[in-house]
């Protein structure tokens, strides 16, 4: 739970947020609440006057000169109430898509600001995703309670003044009515609140089954094993708990609204009673009533909103300070900031590839125990070409993804040339970098940028790129060549694994003197021709680079110049295919366990 | 690209239902779900409606009895006034309580009208034909309306009531102005009108209803999801993205802020007319009945009436309209779900009702097998012929796309062939039921399922009375090597395959070896007749890829097993190859005749043997 403190922060932070917006808006915003405020106070007193001279002027030739100024009155009244609200509206679109920009450049800067480690925990993603939900109408609306209750609170306080005059009781009764229905709303709300974080864990599983049901990956297996029955009762089950469950809270506060608006009824009759005695006692005209009597129903309905907003804005700040700011202020493993891409770049001015030493490298997954490389201690020669085999969770992705310097190794250095990699040129060096993930992107955007992403500020590379990684003849076979739209999102032409596969490589290639490339095993999805062609792609471009190949497939690696044996994060073999052969370790019992089929 | 661009094709016996029938069919989903609920919601719309009409009513009584007093006309009492003040006072109770009745009310209505309809849909998305639902355009259709549901389509009951209560509201007021005079009725009614006329014409004009569909916006959210996404991540870092990325974004922002502005601004500068228009005819309407009541023709309480019906007219019409369109705008999604419920309903009703034949005698016999996706104009498989049978294994080769995965979805029955037939035993799948498939057959696809339910259901399962005893399921885990790492999970058997569900942190992440040996053991545990392992491999390394293939030969006794792997090596092991190539089986024999023939397996073979030459 928050603090007094941190609720207060949170508030504030709030409303800096909302003024560095733009905060000519939200002044002229707030002028514009003023005048539409006094309104209703206004016109109880033009309404009074107009209905007075009507009365007065019964059986008036000339009756009109009496009334018109009032009808006039009444008219203008009218004109400034709506011609404020239609000018708000342009302001406080205006502001809330500045708020828009502000809520996703924090999480974009956070993110890209985060350790790639850090990023890929379920935790991390989790609080992103819940900092996401939160999106720009929290804080808008927000803003709109706080012009709309400000300009309703001057209405209640002049209305108020007005009404005492005739009798405190008036403008006090009406207030009582607010206060109830605030305190209702409050309580219910945070009931509601409570069971809806305690439900969280079957509300996930209720979202989980029903993404099942509906998926087309699952959806096979669904069908053949006919499990549908079962889990979809069991969907049932879990959602109809939750709406009991509300239901429960959501009875008790029905009974407690029950018991407010009969209460509300009440005091009204009271002060139609007291309104209808002053009548009688000649202290009142008929138009102090009507003016009066629906200044009783404005009133009710104006404490009610105010009720209502206050209420919303707690309701409204709870994800923004629960989930936003606490995901922007949270202590997270960053990495070097951007200054370093404006600064010189200290590999610039090495001429060519340099040698790579990894010296006494470990590295933890967060929230385990177990390294996942321990005291790996090796040089890449310039311009060798290495592969790395191991059995699953060895550490092949995770050493290529500590070279990159995607990765903070937990221990050791990594030395290019050298220079030592630091928190400093981290990104600088990722720029004489390049590589094919085994998780590569699809950019779901035209097949020009799906290869112009590899290095936007070379875009004349492409057709280089594009055929070196075999990306051209992809490309032949689409109706609008290079500007053909791939993928489902946008309605694009959707390709074959091997295609975007293509693709990947042909991004790879855009930065032409890279001193690194990874491949890191490409070929789950490939047929063996496919597969060997990728390879082949590969290390005829890779020729003068330091090269890293990650593979299951031994067939491919064995033309490499050598061979790094991965098993439990260190580094058991290392050799060429023929040495490491004749060594008869792990790595000739792998080959030979694939060569058995082909003998 | 709109939400509502991709209809489904209509088919021979199921079409689209029309607008009227869909709303229908949706106020009989609210009367199936609580008919005393929906009985009293049309009450309650009635009485909400009519209150506001009786409360000017009154209003004018108790008016015009004051006036009367102060005209020294009549005594003052309470007594007198008392009628007026009670119906007053109980009308303002009975909105109130109602209102607050209604929201109750329609929050547990809207609650379950959407747990029943959600129920509908994943139903239809399980039963609909498999080929159908494996349509782009359908699933994207599912998923929409997955959404939908979840807020506008539960609405609908919203604007369907408050249309309702409005109507009558509207229709009062033109009642009780009339009664004072009829040409106030004009008077207010007649500004109103150009006020609409603007409302829809901006509606038109592009006002919104689900702003993140459109084009802009879709961008702008896939280019956050680039930036933000976790494995999106690394290339963002590698290429130097985030600059060029978030600036597309701000790019589209821009774009977005100017069209929202300048759509507020045209709608503004539209209002100005329309207000002027609206407040100078309320104001003539005024000047009208003063000088009815000056001349006595009117009382002062016609002027309450007045104020209170012509003050609110206006904004009333509007809402009516807002209503109306946002009725119409979720008509088409609606209209789309219920077709897609009512072919699924078709589809369930044509499944089969056969046993499966046990044991299989005769095997599997597969005629004249064509093949082609909805939509597609080639066929992805042509004159398939031929048999396999019970116990035999069968290695199926060819390069990627050469209708491999196809085949073996036809032959578990989840697609259903364009022309030919496949029949287990004689008898047609079609015909088969399809729990009897699901106790018979079973299949490790290429991207197989992670349920991530606890694992005792990941791993078992099927038709809810189908049950497999722990000491089974736990030969079964150990016959895949799973045993070290489930014996440690922190509750057994029932702890679930996703660390984000369950008990805070008891969830169990499993790497993507674990996953496939999940897939395999979802497998064999039943026990099947028939067993399809399409790239079982994929996901492990060298030595457990080995090991696999070594209890393959186990794995596979007794049982048609159809084997589908790069790992050209691994077809050895079946008795019988079969070659697809584009669409047809351009070979059929053993390992050693085909390479014998050197057609293409015999190139396939060689081309991946020689890097272990």
């Amino acid at each position: 739970m928050q603090t007094l403190k941190e609720s207060f922060i949170a508030y504030a932070r709030t409303l800096v947020v909302i003024w560095q917006s733009g905060w000519l808006a939200v002044l002229g915003m707030f002028l514009l609440t003023l005048l539409p405020g006094v309104v209703p106070a206004c016109q109880f007193f033009v309404t009074e006057r107009l209905v007075n001279a009507i009365t007065d002027a019964i059986g008036d030739a000339n009756w009109w000169q009496t009334v018109l100024p009032w009808l006039i009155g009444l008219l203008g009244l009218r004109i400034l109430s709506t011609g404020a609200d239609l000018l708000r509206e342009p302001l406080y679109t205006h502001l809330g898509e500045n708020i828009e920009i502000w809520i996703n450049d924090g999480i974009a800067r956070k993110v890209d600001t985060t350790e790639l480690i850090e990023i890929q925990t379920a935790e991390f993603q989790d609080s992103l995703e819940r900092a996401r939900a939160v999106s720009g109408l929290a804080l808008q609306n927000i803003l709109w309670y706080l012009v709309d209750s400000l300009q309703q609170l001057i209405s209640v306080v002049t209305l108020g003044i007005v009404l005492w005059q005739y009798h405190p009781l008036l403008a006090l009764l009406p207030a009582l009515t607010g206060i109830a229905s605030w305190w209702s709303d409050t309580r219910f709300s945070a009931d509601l609140y409570g069971f809806d974080v305690a439900q969280t864990p079957q509300r996930r599983e209720q979202d989980a089954l029903e993404g099942i049901l509906t998926d087309r990956g699952a959806g096979k297996e669904v069908r053949l094993y006919q499990t549908q029955h079962a889990w979809i009762e069991h969907w049932h089950r879990l959602g109809k708990s939750l709406i009991d469950g509300q239901m429960g809270i959501r009875r008790r506060k029905f009974s407690v609204c029950l018991a407010l608006d009969t209460t509300r009824g009440l005091l009204y009759a009271g002060s139609l009673i007291l309104l209808l005695l002053e009548v009688f006692r000649g202290e009142l005209t008929v138009g102090t009533y009507i003016a009066a009597a629906a200044a009783l129903v404005q009133l009710d309905g104006i404490w009610d909103a105010v009720a209502f907003q206050f209420q919303a804005i707690v309701e409204e700040m709870r994800p923004l300070f629960g989930d936003l700011y606490r995901f922007l202020d949270s202590q997270s493993d960053t990495r070097g900031s951007d200054t370093a891409d404006t600064e010189i770049n200290e590999f610039d001015g090495n001429d060519g590839v340099q040698d790579i030493a990894v010296e006494d490298i470990s590295f933890f997954y967060p929230n385990s125990q177990e390294p996942a490389l321990t005291d790996i201690t090796l040089t890449f020669k310039k311009g060798e070409r290495v592969a790395i085999v191991g059995p699953n969770g060895a550490g092949k992705t995770t050493l290529a993804r500590v070279l990159l310097g995607l990765y903070r190794p937990h221990t050791g250095n990594i030395r290019v040339g050298e220079i030592p990699l630091t928190e400093e040129n981290r990104r600088a060096w990722l720029t004489h970098c390049s590589a094919v993930f085994q998780d590569f992107t699809q950019y779901h955007l035209t097949a020009r940028e799906n290869i112009t992403f590899g290095d936007l500020e070379h875009p004349e590379r492409m057709e280089t790129a594009s055929i070196a990684g075999g990306a051209a003849s992809v490309v032949d076979g689409l109706t609008e060549g290079y500007e053909t739209v791939l993928g489902p999102t946008f309605g694009g032409r959707d390709l074959s694994g091997g295609e975007w596969q293509r693709l990947a490589t042909a991004r790879s290639f855009m930065r032409e003197t890279p001193w690194l490339v990874v491949l890191d095993e490409p070929t789950a999805a490939l047929d063996p021709l496919a597969e060997q062609a990728v390879y082949e792609r590969f290390i005829e471009r890779s020729v003068g680079r330091t090269s890293v190949l990650i593979s299951h497939r031994l067939s491919s690696v064995r033309t490499c110049d050598r061979i790094l044996v991965l098993d439990n994060g260190s580094i058991v073999e290392d050799g060429d295919h023929e040495t490491l052969l004749a060594k008869d370790g792990l790595y000739a019992q792998f080959f030979k366990a694939q060569a058995q089929w082909y003998v | 690209m709109g939400p509502n661009n991709s209809r489904i094709p209509n088919t021979e016996s199921v079409s689209r239902p029309s607008a009227l029938k869909t709303l229908r069919r949706f106020c009989f989903v609210a009367w199936h779900v609580s008919p005393f609920g929906a009985i009293v919601q049309a009450l309650l719309t009635l009485v909400y409606g009519c209150i506001p009409i009786g409360i000017l009513w009154a209003s004018r009584g108790l008016v015009n009895l004051i006036a009367a007093i102060l005209a020294d006309e009549i005594e003052p009492s309470l007594q007198t006034a008392a009628p007026w003040v009670i119906a007053l006072v109980l009308l303002a109770i009975l909105r109130n309580v109602t209102g607050t009745y209604d929201s109750y009310l329609r929050w547990k209505m809207q609650n379950f009208i959407r747990l029943h309809q959600q129920r509908a849909l994943i139903e239809a998305a399980t039963h609909i034909d498999f080929d159908v639902f494996d349509q782009p355009q359908i699933y994207d259709l599912i998923q929409r309306a997955r959404q939908a549901l979840d807020h506008r389509l539960t609405n609908l009951l919203r604007f369907l009531t408050e249309i309702g209560q409005l109507c009558i509201t509207l229709v009062g007021y033109g009642v009780l102005l009339w009664i004072a005079d009829p040409l106030l009725v004009l008077v207010v009614v007649l500004p109103a009108i150009p006020s609409a006329w603007l409302k829809i014409k901006t509606a038109q004009s592009g006002y919104i209803h689900d702003y993140d569909a459109t084009p802009v916006r879709r961008m702008m959210a896939y280019m956050l999801s680039l930036l933000l996404g976790s494995s999106s991540g690394q290339e963002v870092r590698l290429y130097g993205l985030f600059k060029p990325i978030f600036g597309r974004w701000r790019t589209n922002h821009q774009k977005w802020r100017e069209e929202s502005l300048a759509k507020v601004w045209l709608q503004a500068k539209g209002s100005i007319g329309t207000t002027l228009a609206e407040v100078i005819a309320y104001s003539v309407a005024i000047f009208i009945l003063a000088e009815r009541i000056v001349n006595g023709e009117l009382t002062l309480g016609d002027y309450v009436v007045l104020i209170g019906a012509a003050g609110t007219f206006q904004a009333n019409l509007e809402s009516l309209l807002g209503a109306i369109q946002d009725v119409f705008e979720d008509l088409p999604l609606l209209q789309d779900l219920h077709f897609f419920l009512e072919r699924a309903k078709r589809d369930q009703s044509q499944a089969g009702t056969q046993r499966f034949p046990q044991p299989l005698q005769e095997g599997l016999e597969v005629r004249n097998l064509r093949f082609r996706y909805p939509e597609a104009t080639e066929d992805v498989l042509q004159d398939i012929n031929f048999h396999v049978r019970p116990g035999e294994v069968i290695s199926i080769v060819g390069v990627n796309g050469a209708g491999k995965s196809t085949l073996i979805k036809l032959l578990l029955g989840l697609y259903q062939p364009g022309d030919g037939t496949i029949r287990y035993d004689g008898m047609n799948v079609k015909s088969i039921e399809p729990e009897q498939i699901a106790l018979n057959c079973a299949s490790v696809f290429q991207d197989f399922a992670r349920f991530r339910r606890p694992v005792r259901e990941e791993l078992v399962p099927g038709p809810s009375n189908y049950h497999i005893d722990d000491e089974t399921l736990w030969d079964v885990i150990k016959a895949v090597g799973l045993q070290e790492r489930f014996e440690t999970l922190p509750r057994g058997l029932d702890t679930f395959l996703d660390p984000s569900l369950g008990e805070e942190g008891e969830g169990a992440e499993l790497s993507g070896g674990e996953w496939q040996k999940v897939a395999l053991a979802r497998a064999l545990v039943r026990n099947p007749q028939v067993l399809v392992l399409d790239e079982p491999t994929a996901a492990l390394d060298p030595q457990a890829e080995v090991e696999l293939y070594q209890q393959f030969v186990e794995l596979a006794s007794g049982r048609m097993t159809f084997l589908i792997s790069h790992r050209i090596g691994s077809a050895r092991l079946a008795d019988r190859i079969l070659v697809l190539d584009a669409g047809r089986i351009v070979e059929d024999g053993t390992h050693d005749a085909l390479l014998a023939n050197n057609g293409r397996y015999a190139q396939f073979f060689r081309a991946q043997a020689r890097w272990y030459q």
